[in-house]
């Protein structure tokens, strides 16, 4: 083992005792009472809990894309076309929302749709979810649009590219090792979220949060309720996984 | 592909409203190297930037030929630029970087194959051996000669280049700048190559323009510039010059400009040429530069430097008294920027 493996050591001390030891824990729970295997079939196999596994795969990928969309012009503003004191505004309007506590905006979301007419449902609830994550992929877009040099630009342009195809041919194949992680934990982050949809999503709001409060807080059925949680981990790790694998083939070493 | 010439007629340009260029008057010929020399800082790279379309152009005209592109975008231009750090696309192999402006431009893939095999060839890399290869595995020569193929594949009407050798090794760069010239004649391109390497200026430029702060002060071939400089600046600039002021000369005031190899050294008991300036030095400092020799000598208090042929240099002290010859023909009188000349 290499000696700056100690660098590392705090942490993962850390999440052994609080993530890794409790995720055991909680994977085995279902032993406890109804069985764990039972917990597990249940878990994966009833028709009503898929109903939730996908609106929430819908509204966590539909919040992502939305949130894509929003941040990577402003991005691109801020890291190619803006200066000192301008860029720092813009960055700082991007993601000032962040340092307001999510319950609190999405009330205020709540109230400002309904001034608009909106009411609770799915639209409410992914409008919500990509308001959530806009500034964790305007950060992964301005992170990697300031690691893509502006030559990049002017090089794919004398070479014949209008605007847009420096940017489809270039500067986006550059910049997606970092979009792509803003993206992976955008959508975590909007999958597996409780606050907007409770309080936006209405009578469509069933997504996984609501289904492990359901379960757990509503039913009691611990079993049952960290089984749905280990699944719906692996697998959102497990398209992470796959997402990097792809992704990060791109050599980024200039 | 023999090249348009590119004139840039009262030019400012900058950024973000700060002009970088304060009106760049230029003709650099078709089929020819104007090469573009000046420190750091003096608008040098702005001045390609501003050819190419990458800069606000303030007020003034680029023309390619008679074709005024001035408020044309890069990719309307047929430029072909080689960046300062080369800006290869890294996400891209050799081929895909060279194949770049031609697939942008709709060219059939058969068509892309042929010419990215002639353009490599061109620059002297094998294609079997280097198309497939990831840019970021490359040395820094086989860097630069994707970079220049990249650019030379789509035919430019105008090559740029910045500083493109910058990086490289002096061997390396040596070995380029002569394959860049013979490159260039064999396809009469027209190119504007940015340097403040006065070494490469010489090599390689057909024309010569000297800039500072924004302006070129002074263009002609390098011959021209060197032997009639415009002033103080470009003489110190480009070659080596002595500044001599004017009563050292017996002359009232004013400054001459004098190369270091036309002040000739003797020993103390050569006889006296008729035409030219003579008088008795002494011989501070010694350096063996190869072919030549260069010595500092002290004369009635003013410090000159003298190139002597390293043969004739074994004839002359390392210190002491020596006898100093300056033909009239080399004393140039300056014209100090701004000042009385």
């Amino acid at each position: 083992m290499r000696k700056a493996a100690f660098l590392a050591a705090p942490l993962a001390l850390y999440l052994a005792a609080f993530f890794y030891a409790p995720l055991v824990y909680l994977a085995l729970e279902g032993a406890r009472g109804e069985g764990l295997v039972s917990a597990y079939i249940e878990a994966l196999t009833r028709p009503e809990y898929h109903v939730f596994y996908t609106r929430s795969l819908v509204a966590a990928t539909l919040a992502t894309l939305i949130a894509g969309a929003l941040a990577v012009p402003p991005a691109f503003y801020a890291a190619y076309y803006s200066a000192g004191k301008e860029k720092m505004l813009v960055v700082v309007l991007m993601i000032a929302p962040f340092w307001i506590d999510v319950l609190l905006r999405a009330l205020a979301l709540k109230v400002l749709l309904r001034l608009v007419g909106v009411g609770p449902g799915f639209g409410a609830m992914v409008a919500g979810l990509a308001y959530e994550v806009l500034p964790l992929m305007f950060i992964a877009a301005y992170v990697g649009a300031a690691f893509t040099p502006r030559n990049m630009i002017d090089a794919a342009r004398t070479l014949g590219a209008g605007p847009l195809q420096a940017f489809l041919r270039v500067i986006l194949p550059l910049s997606a090792p970092w979009l792509a992680a803003g993206a992976a934990i955008s959508f975590i982050y909007a999958f597996s979220d409780y606050t907007i949809p409770s309080l936006l999503g209405g009578t469509t709001g069933y997504t996984v949060g609501t289904l492990l409060y359901i379960l757990v807080l509503e039913g009691d059925r611990w079993g049952v309720g960290s089984a749905v949680a280990i699944v719906v981990t692996l697998a959102t790790m497990a398209g992470a996984a796959l997402l990097f694998k792809r992704v990060y083939r791109v050599e980024a070493g200039w | 592909m023999s090249g348009s010439p590119v004139t840039l007629v009262g030019l400012w340009a900058g950024y973000d409203g700060e002009p970088v260029l304060r009106g760049v008057d230029l003709e650099a010929p078709g089929g020819k190297i104007t090469a573009v020399l000046g420190p750091s800082g003096c608008g040098k790279t702005t001045l390609l930037k501003a050819i190419a379309g990458l800069v606000d152009v303030m007020s003034g005209h680029v023309l390619f030929g008679d074709r005024d592109v001035t408020g044309l975008p890069p990719e309307k231009r047929n430029v072909g630029m080689v960046f300062q750090d080369l800006a290869l696309f890294p996400h891209m192999n050799v081929y895909d970087n060279v194949a770049f402006g031609l697939r942008v431009r709709g060219v059939s893939e058969g068509e892309v194959r042929r010419r990215v095999k002639w353009a490599l060839e061109l620059v002297g890399l094998d294609p079997g051996e280097f198309a497939g290869r990831k840019v970021t595995e490359l040395s820094g020569g086989q860097r630069q000669r994707v970079a220049l193929a990249r650019a030379l594949v789509v035919e430019p009407e105008v090559l740029l280049m910045d500083e493109p050798l910058a990086h490289l090794d002096y061997k390396i760069r040596q070995r380029l700048v002569w394959e860049l010239r013979r490159l260039q004649r064999r396809l009469s391109a027209t190119v504007i190559y940015v340097t403040h390497d006065q070494w490469e200026a010489m090599e390689l430029a057909d024309k010569l323009a000297v800039m500072r702060d924004g302006i070129v002060v002074q263009s002609g071939s390098p011959e021209e510039v060197y032997e009639n400089p415009a002033d103080e600046f470009v003489a110190t600039f480009f070659g080596d010059a002595n500044l001599v002021p004017g009563e050292l000369l017996g002359v009232e005031g004013g400054k001459f400009i004098v190369r270091p190899e036309d002040v000739e050294l003797h020993p103390p008991d050569w006889r006296e040429p008729i035409e030219g300036f003579v008088v008795e030095g002494v011989i501070e400092d010694r350096v063996f530069q190869g072919p030549m020799v260069r010595f500092e000598v002290r004369v009635n208090g003013v410090v000159l430097r003298s190139l002597v042929p390293r043969s004739y240099a074994s004839r002359l002290p390392s210190r002491g008294p020596v006898k100093v010859y300056i033909p009239f023909a080399s004393l140039k009188r300056v014209k100090v920027p701004g000042g009385v000349g």
